[in-house]
């Protein structure tokens, strides 16, 4: 039942189209430490529209610890929120 | 002499219809915010809280309905029933977000549509066939386009009016398509309990049973005369539905104009004493008097509604000497049918309720007016734009200062959401 998603700190670039690129994002891990990780690659974008609330969703390519993970980011528009699941 | 003979169009009509609308919403949503379950396919429901005392079902999965539980019934009912029970609490801004969206989503089809409920919409598909080819494989479209997109399913009713559309849709659930054409009304619709058939309810099913007519066929056939004098006008509705009979078109956003506003609230304790009473009947009067004041309207008749701890309900009501929207006029009024009707016990749930026509900016004096009313229209006006800009909590009467009671009670959120929203409909 609980969600796996976390609340994020992110920076992003916005284009002249309204599009919205994340670049690099922050958050605590277990210890309460802050990390940051750098977006490496982009790999897809979708809007999704479940319930009638406006996500976009990011999959994205990030680099730990010398290894390549894809992770899942979210941005829910009408709060202006980042997400990573 | 050319005689251009006018082609008659067959009417086709559609509707959409959430399956277990607020359950499906919230499961939507929960699965979009990284829920692992999907609400629907376990025993779950959407209710109250069981400390203020609203512990009712709202809406239920189909596999919650496998165990017997019924819509509006208690939730320690339902728990008994199902232990392993998932209770949800409902949450209207999302309710209202999603039927937004499924509005918008057959926006981008289809012109004609209407919002019947805040999760039924009508759809008007007469002459479209040239664009989007037959009713039945659109339907399939929409109805598809819905799930994936939006996450939750619905059911497609088709038929020649609004009423056997409806009456379509309710076949089987959910996540369906079917028609209800003139000719399948007998082998479709007829052998259904006459309960079944819009705008015959409980107590009306009770009557006809009386009559011993027990499906919508029986009611269909039934002797007019008989009826009429059970029924006397509602007769002729009633059996033209079951005939599916009914012409009305499909209405873009406009509504049939309320008769009346009303609010009602089941308290968290039970009221023993008259003061605790006024307090919630005035802040019931101030949320009616807002929506008065904000449609324009003016309240001709109050009434007053309670509960008692038996469950027992009884009203009062009175005509005003003339119509007025000022909430101290309303108040005054609330106070004295309260102290009329109530008979001194505990009381659960409390209402008030106003007639209204629409505000012709003229009022009545009478002699025995001592106050300036003019006065108390600016007040109500200031307060009124107070509590638009800031919320309703902003500003409040000093009797609501020791935060027992809340200042403005009753609704489910924006003032315009009743309207706008409504979750049942009388009239198609």
């Amino acid at each position: 039942m609980k969600p796996t998603r976390k609340s994020i700190f992110m920076i992003a670039y916005f284009d002249f189209e309204g599009n919205i690129t994340p670049v690099k994002f922050k958050l605590f891990n277990e210890e309460q430490e802050k990390i940051t990780i750098k977006i490496e690659r982009l790999i897809k974008k979708e809007l999704n529209k479940f319930a009638g609330n406006n996500m976009l969703i990011y999959t994205c390519e990030i680099c730990t610890d010398n290894t390549i993970k894809l992770i899942e980011l979210r941005y829910e528009l009408d709060t202006c929120r980042w997400y990573l699941y | 002499m050319i005689h251009i003979k006018p082609k008659i169009t067959k009417k086709i009509i559609m509707h959409i219809d959430v399956n277990s609308a607020f359950l499906s919403w919230q499961a939507a949503y929960e699965l979009q915010k990284g829920s692992t379950v999907d609400l629907r396919s376990i025993p779950s429901v959407v209710g109250g809280s069981k400390e203020d005392r609203r512990g009712i079902v709202l809406a239920k999965s189909i596999s919650a309905k496998s165990y017997g539980i019924i819509t509006g019934e208690a939730l320690w009912k339902s728990r008994q029933k199902c232990p392993d029970l998932i209770v949800v609490p409902p949450n209207y801004q999302l309710y209202k977000k999603c039927s937004k969206a499924l509005g918008e989503l057959l926006q981008q089809y289809i012109p004609n549509i209407q919002r019947f409920s805040i999760d039924e919409f009508f759809v008007d598909y007469t002459g479209m066939e040239k664009d989007y080819g037959n009713p039945v494989s659109m339907a399939y479209t929409i109805k598809d386009k819905i799930k994936n997109e939006l996450g939750f399913t619905v059911n497609v009713g088709i038929g020649s009016n609004k009423l056997t559309a409806k009456m379509a849709g309710e076949l089987k659930k959910p996540d369906m398509v079917h028609t209800l054409w003139p000719d399948e009304i007998k082998s479709k619709l007829w052998p259904l309990p006459v309960r079944g058939l819009y705008m015959v309810g409980r107590q009306t099913e009770k009557k006809l049973k009386e009559l011993n007519i027990y499906t919508i066929g029986e009611l269909a056939v039934a002797d007019e005369e008989l009826l009429k004098y059970r029924f006397k006008s509602y007769a002729n509705l009633i059996r033209s539905y079951a005939n599916g009979i009914e012409s009305s078109e499909v209405q873009r956003e406009s509504k049939m104009p309320a008769k009346g506003i009303g609010n009602s609230s089941t308290i968290k304790f039970d009221v023993e004493d008259a003061d605790t009473a006024y307090k919630i009947l005035l802040s019931l009067t101030e949320s009616v008097a807002l929506r008065i004041r904000a449609g324009d309207y003016c309240c001709t008749v109050v009434s007053v509604s309670l509960k008692n701890s038996e469950l027992k309900s009884y009203s009062h009501q009175r005509k005003l000497f003339s119509p007025t929207n000022i909430t101290n006029d309303i108040f005054i009024t609330v106070k004295e049918l309260f102290d009329e009707c109530w008979g001194g016990e505990k009381l659960r749930q409390l209402g008030v309720r106003a007639c209204i026509v629409k505000n012709d900016g003229y009022n009545q004096l009478s002699i025995f007016d001592i106050q300036d009313k003019g006065k108390e229209h600016k007040l109500d006006q200031v307060v009124d734009s107070i509590r638009e800009k800031y919320g309703k909590t902003s500003i409040m009467r000093g009797v609501f200062a020791d935060n027992e009671h809340k200042p403005v009670l009753g609704g489910t959120g924006d003032i315009e959401d009743a309207a706008d929203y409504p979750s049942i409909s009388g009239n198609l």
